[in-house]
C-alpha cells in the first residue's frame, strides 16, 4: 500500500493541487462511462472492484496484483505528469463549454505563467506547442462570463496566472489630445504610418497631398479608409496621415493600422468591429534577408557534381 | 510541312503528304490489273499467320480522302481589329431608361443645373450625337455601353466651360477690331472627366450651330503613324492625310453650320459661309472668291494634296468677321508637348511643334491666331509620362535654369486659361450614383452609408466612382 501510494504521488504530482484529485470536487460532475479522456485507472483488479474509484481514495486490498500497475492513463505517453494536466484541464473545459463567454477582448486581462515556471510545476521539460496548447485552454477559461464564471474556474485558473506585477501592468492610456487629435502610429513591411484623427467631415490627406494624388489607386485607398468604413465613420473624421519607407501597399496599409488605433482613442468600443474588419492584429512579416551563400533568401545554387 | 513549289505546279490539284506515300503506292500502279499476278490461293504464308493478300485487298479498298488545300484566314481582316477597338457603343437596350433632362443651349452656364445629370440630345430629328460621333467626341473608355443612352453629369466645371461659349456668344471683352477669343485647358487628376467635358462644350456647340473642329486625340499626330512632308515656306512638317481625315469629320459634323442653316439673314454672303477671298489649293486648284465653304471642303476631302489648303481656307475664313463661331478642341494635349516620333532627313526627332496642324492649334491656344469669334480648348491627359515642361507650364512655375525644360512649351500655353477639373462634389457623386442605380448596374441601394463609403474610396473621381459603384461586392 504505501508502494502504491508513492506510485500516485510520484505519477500525479502536478495534479495535487487541481480538481481531478479532490472527490469533492468530482464526485458531482456525472461521469460517463467510455469518454475518452475520463480517467480510468490502469490496473489488474478485477473492474468490479475498482472501475468507479477516484484517485485519492486509497486502492482496495482485495485485489490481488500480478504487477504494478501505472494509475495514470498517461504513463505510457512519455510525459504523464504534462498530459493528466493537460487532461484535467479540458475536462474542466468540457464542463464549462456550455457557460456564456464574453469577448476576447474585454476579457479580464491575466498574465499566465510563463514556460519556464510551467515547467517548474510539471517537474518536466515541456515543448512549447504543449505549453500552447494548455494556454489555449486557459484564454478559453478566461472569456467565461466573469459574473457566472464557477468558483472551481477560478481556482484553477489562479494556479496558472502570475502573481500581478505593477511596474509590467503599468500602461500609457492614450487619449485624445487638447485639439481633439487622436494620435497612434502603424507600421506594415517596411513603411512607418503616423496619423492624427480628428472629428470632421471625411478628409484625407496623406503627406499633406489629397488622398488621391497619394494613392492613385483605389485599392490602396481602400485600403487606407477601411477601418473607417468598416465602422461607417468615413463622414465622421478626418485624417492626416504622415506615412513614410516602404511602398505603396505597406504604406496604405501601415495607415490602415495606424487609422484604426487612433479610432481606438476615439471609440474604443469599436474594437471588436476593427478586429472583425482584421484592423487590430499587426502584420509584422517583412521581406527575409538574403543570405550569404545563397542566391535569394532561401535558394541555393544548383548543386554541381564538380 | 507542305512545299510552296507544289502549290504553284498546275500539273498537280493536290498536295502529297510526303508521310501518306505508303498508302497511295497501292493504288497508283502502271500496270493494268488484267497484267498483274494471280492472286495466290488462300491459306496462311508460312512466315505470317497474318494473311497479306486478303490485306492488300482491304487496303486498296481503302479510300484516301484527300484533303483539299486549305488556305489559313486571317483571324481578323485588315483593319477589323482596329474597328472593334475603336467602336463606340452609345446604347444598351439592356438597361434600364432613365428618364433625365435634356442638355440643350439654354443651359450654358447656368450655375442652378450643375450637380444633375443630362441626357445627350438624341430626338429622331437631333442629329447631335451622330455629328458628335462624326467628331470622336466619344471614347471607347467612358463606358457608354452600360447605359440606355448617353447621359452626362453637368458639373460645376461645365459651367465654367460654359462661360467660356457664353461671353464668347454675348461678345463680352471684344477687342477693337471686334474679335472674341477665349482659350483654355481642362487640367486635373486621371479620370477627373476633361474629355468629358471638352464632349459637353462640343455639344453646346453644335446645338449653338457653331463650326466645331475637333482633334479627338492628339497622340495620333506625334506616334509617326500618318505620312508627313516639309513645307518650304513655313518649315512646318504637314500631315496631309490626317488633315483629310480631320476635314471630313469637320465637314460630316457640320454640314448644317456650312449650308447656312438657321444664320440671320442680315449677312446674306456670309450666311451661306461663302468664301471672302480667292485662296490656291495645291500646286493647280483655286477657289475663286464667292465659292461655298462646303464645296471647297467636299473638293478638298477627295484629294489630300489640297487637305491642308483648304483647312487653313477654313481657318482664315472663321476669323473673319461675320463669320459663325467656331470651337477648335484637342484632346491630349500632353502628346503634343514632348518629342514626337517623325523624324527630319538627317533623322533628328521632329520637334511637336514643328508639325503643322500641332503648331496651328497653339496659334490658337496661345493667342498668336484667333478666330473672329470661337474658343479654344485643349484638355490635358494622364496617360502621356514625363510632361515636366507642360506640368511646370500649367502649374505657373518659372523656368528654373537648373532644369533642362523644353522652352517652347511654356510659351505654347500662354495665356490660356487653366481650369482645374476637380473631385466630384458631394452632391454631384450623389447624382451620379443615383443614375448608376436606376440604369441598373448598382446593385446596392444608395443609402448614406454606401453612398460614403464609395465616395471616400473613389475620392470623388468620377472614373473610380464608376469602378466602386460597378464593382459586385462579396
Amino acid at each position: 500500500m504505501a508502494a502504491t501510494g508513492t506510485f500516485l504521488q510520484r505519477c500525479h504530482r502536478t495534479l495535487t493541487e487541481t480538481y481531478r484529485l479532490t472527490p469533492q470536487l468530482t464526485s458531482h460532475l456525472p461521469r460517463k462511462p467510455f469518454h475518452p479522456h475520463r480517467p480510468r485507472p490502469l490496473t489488474t483488479a478485477p473492474a468490479s472492484t475498482t472501475l468507479m474509484t477516484s484517485f485519492s481514495q486509497p486502492l482496495p486490498e482485495v485485489a490481488p496484483r500480478t504487477r504494478l500497475t501505472p494509475l495514470s492513463p498517461s504513463y505510457y505517453t512519455g510525459s504523464p505528469e504534462y498530459y493528466d494536466n493537460l487532461l484535467a484541464l479540458q475536462d474542466l473545459l468540457r464542463s464549462h463549454e456550455a457557460l456564456p463567454t464574453i469577448h476576447g477582448d474585454e476579457a479580464p486581462e491575466v498574465q499566465w505563467k510563463t514556460m519556464d515556471e510551467y515547467r517548474l510545476i510539471i517537474g518536466d521539460r515541456v515543448k512549447p506547442s504543449r505549453y500552447n496548447k494548455v494556454i489555449r485552454i486557459l484564454d478559453r477559461l478566461n472569456r467565461i462570463d466573469p459574473a457566472i464564471m464557477p468558483a472551481e474556474t477560478k481556482a484553477a485558473l489562479a494556479l496558472y496566472t502570475r502573481p500581478e506585477n505593477p511596474e509590467l501592468k503599468r500602461r500609457v492610456e492614450r487619449t485624445v489630445d487638447n485639439f481633439g487629435r487622436a494620435y497612434a502610429i502603424g507600421r506594415r513591411k517596411t513603411a512607418i504610418a503616423r496619423v492624427f484623427l480628428v472629428e470632421g467631415e471625411g478628409q484625407a490627406l496623406v503627406n499633406g497631398l489629397p488622398i488621391i494624388k497619394k494613392f492613385s489607386r483605389m485599392h490602396d485607398r481602400e485600403s487606407v479608409l477601411w477601418p473607417l468604413i468598416v465602422t461607417n465613420r468615413v463622414d465622421k473624421y478626418n485624417v492626416f496621415a504622415v506615412v513614410k519607407g516602404g511602398g505603396k501597399t505597406g504604406q496604405a496599409e501601415a495607415c490602415t493600422l495606424a487609422i484604426a488605433r487612433a479610432l481606438r482613442i476615439h471609440e474604443p468600443a469599436l474594437k471588436h468591429a476593427l478586429r472583425e474588419a482584421g484592423c487590430v492584429t499587426v502584420d509584422h512579416r517583412q521581406v527575409e534577408r538574403k543570405k550569404p551563400g545563397h542566391l535569394k533568401a532561401r535558394k541555393m545554387p544548383t548543386w554541381v557534381k564538380r | 510541312m507542305v512545299s510552296p513549289i507544289l502549290w504553284r505546279c498546275p500539273q498537280m490539284p493536290h498536295i502529297i503528304y510526303p508521310f501518306k506515300s505508303g498508302l497511295r503506292i497501292h493504288s497508283f500502279t502502271t500496270t493494268s490489273p488484267l497484267s498483274a499476278k494471280p492472286l495466290k490461293p488462300k491459306g496462311s504464308p508460312p512466315s505470317s499467320k497474318m494473311n497479306p493478300g486478303k490485306q492488300r485487298m482491304q487496303s486498296s479498298k481503302v479510300h484516301v480522302k484527300k484533303k483539299p488545300i486549305m488556305v489559313q484566314k486571317p483571324a481578323y481582316e485588315v483593319g477589323q481589329r482596329k474597328e472593334l477597338r475603336k467602336r463606340i457603343v452609345l446604347s444598351n437596350t439592356n438597361a434600364i431608361p432613365v428618364v433625365l433632362p435634356t442638355m440643350t443651349a439654354d443651359l450654358i452656364g447656368n450655375e442652378d443645373a450643375a450637380g444633375a445629370m443630362f441626357a445627350l440630345p438624341s430626338r429622331e430629328a437631333d442629329t447631335i450625337v451622330d455629328r458628335l460621333r462624326a467628331l470622336e467626341a466619344f471614347q471607347t473608355k467612358q463606358h457608354w455601353p452600360f447605359f440606355y443612352r448617353p447621359c452626362t453629369l453637368f458639373r460645376k466645371e461645365t459651367v465654367e466651360v460654359g462661360r467660356l461659349l457664353e461671353r464668347v456668344m454675348r461678345r463680352e471683352g471684344a477687342g477693337e477690331d471686334g474679335r472674341v477669343n477665349e482659350r483654355a485647358i481642362l487640367h486635373g487628376y486621371y479620370g477627373c472627366g476633361r474629355s468629358m467635358l471638352l464632349l459637353q462644350a462640343m455639344t453646346w456647340a453644335l446645338q449653338k450651330e457653331w463650326v466645331v473642329i475637333a482633334i479627338p486625340n492628339a497622340q495620333d499626330l506625334v506616334i509617326g503613324h500618318t505620312e508627313y512632308e516639309l513645307e518650304g515656306n513655313s518649315h512646318l512638317w504637314l500631315q496631309k492625310a490626317y488633315t483629310t481625315d480631320l476635314l471630313n469629320r469637320v465637314l460630316e459634323a457640320n454640314q448644317k453650320t456650312l449650308k447656312g442653316v438657321g444664320f440671320p439673314s442680315s449677312c446674306p454672303a456670309r450666311a451661306m459661309m461663302k468664301i471672302s477671298q480667292s485662296y490656291r489649293l495645291g500646286r493647280t486648284d483655286e477657289v475663286q472668291k464667292g465659292d461655298l465653304m462646303k464645296t471647297v471642303l467636299e473638293t478638298a476631302v477627295l484629294d489630300p494634296l489640297l487637305a491642308w489648303d483648304a483647312f487653313n481656307a477654313l481657318l482664315g475664313e472663321l476669323s473673319l468677321p461675320g463669320s459663325p463661331p467656331a470651337l477648335f478642341a484637342l484632346d491630349n494635349l500632353n502628346q503634343i508637348s514632348i518629342p514626337s516620333k517623325y523624324r527630319d532627313p538627317a533623322f533628328n526627332a521632329i520637334h511637336s511643334h514643328d508639325l503643322a496642324l500641332p503648331n496651328t492649334f497653339l496659334a490658337y491656344l496661345s493667342g498668336k491666331r484667333g478666330f473672329h469669334k470661337g474658343v479654344t480648348l485643349a484638355a490635358t491627359s494622364s496617360k502621356c509620362s514625363r510632361t515636366l515642361a507642360l506640368d511646370a507650364a500649367l502649374e505657373g512655375r518659372g523656368v528654373d535654369p537648373y532644369e533642362r525644360l523644353d522652352p517652347r512649351i511654356g510659351p505654347s500655353i500662354e495665356g490660356a486659361q487653366i481650369i482645374h477639373v476637380d473631385s466630384l462634389s458631394k452632391e454631384e457623386a450623389k447624382a451620379l450614383m443615383d443614375y448608376y442605380n436606376e440604369s441598373g448596374i448598382m446593385k446596392d441601394p444608395v443609402d448614406i452609408a454606401t453612398f460614403n463609403e464609395k465616395y471616400a474610396v473613389s475620392a470623388g473621381n468620377p472614373r473610380d466612382l464608376f469602378g466602386a459603384c460597378l464593382r459586385i461586392r462579396q
